[in-house]
């Protein structure tokens, strides 16, 4: 079981994609909150990379 | 296909993501404009971390693991809809077990209680086991048959012996027949 966990933990601590970035949009559900990947655990998420600079 | 996304009721969550202050352009993308739209300061560390290219689309499951990446530099294409519900009707008649169900704890992170989220569809026996990051045992929290709905069990951060636990990132698994899932949380004091 050890060995499961630790295999298990380090894909969660490494593998898995997430951030933490202010949500600037006034018309979304969750503006001026911290969102990321676990601030829609639960749901499916598309996150689009758009402008450049 | 998207009626039977809807019949799973899976939410979905459409995140922008842009460089700097210069994120106008994702009001295209978000939903109507309704949904998050957020900008990555330098040094632009989220697009590192993700290896993102502009127009970059990055599909998670309700685990955050990824399921789809592909770039789309000519443009949202007109078949967007039918690449998002090809894809996440894969993986709900894949991947998603269809008798069980795990959901992250709340709150997260927590003080002095948590509640945990589980679905059975059929009468299982089932156990759920709290477990610190070296694997050790911290609490059995169900060790029994469970009829089939939604459940519910409260963690109130002790260990075996009713001693309360320290901080730090914890482990929740469930086993139910040959389904097994395991999820972290984090206690803060």
């Amino acid at each position: 079981m050890n060995s499961y966990v630790t295999l298990f933990l380090s894909s969660i601590l490494i593998g898995q994609y997430d951030y933490n970035l202010l949500d600037l949009n006034p018309s979304s559900g969750s503006y001026e909150d911290s969102v990321g990947v676990s601030y829609f655990e639960g749901s499916i998420t598309l996150h689009y990379f758009g402008h450049f600079t | 296909m998207y009626n039977n996304l809807i019949s799973e009721e899976v939410p979905i969550q459409l995140v922008g993501i842009g460089k700097n202050s210069h994120i106008n352009g994702l009001a295209n993308w978000t939903d109507g404009n309704n949904s998050s739209v957020c900008a990555d300061e330098s040094p632009f560390q989220i697009w590192s971390d993700w290896n993102a290219s502009q127009r970059d689309l990055f599909m998670l499951d309700i685990d955050g693991n990824l399921i789809l990446h592909q770039n789309i530099s000519s443009g949202l294409p007109d078949n967007i809809e039918d690449l998002i519900y090809t894809t996440l009707g894969n993986e709900i008649s894949h991947n998603i077990p269809n008798n069980f169900r795990l959901y992250q704890n709340f709150p997260n992170p927590f003080n002095l209680n948590t509640t945990i989220g589980y679905t059975i569809l059929e009468q299982s026996f089932v156990s759920m086991t709290i477990y610190n990051l070296k694997g050790d045992v911290i609490r059995n929290l169900i060790n029994e048959n469970k009829t089939s709905g939604d459940k519910t069990v409260i963690w109130n951060a002790t260990n075996n012996e009713g001693q309360p636990v320290s901080a730090g990132v914890y482990l929740y698994n469930i086993e139910a027949g040959d389904y097994r899932e395991i999820k972290k949380m984090i206690l803060l004091k």
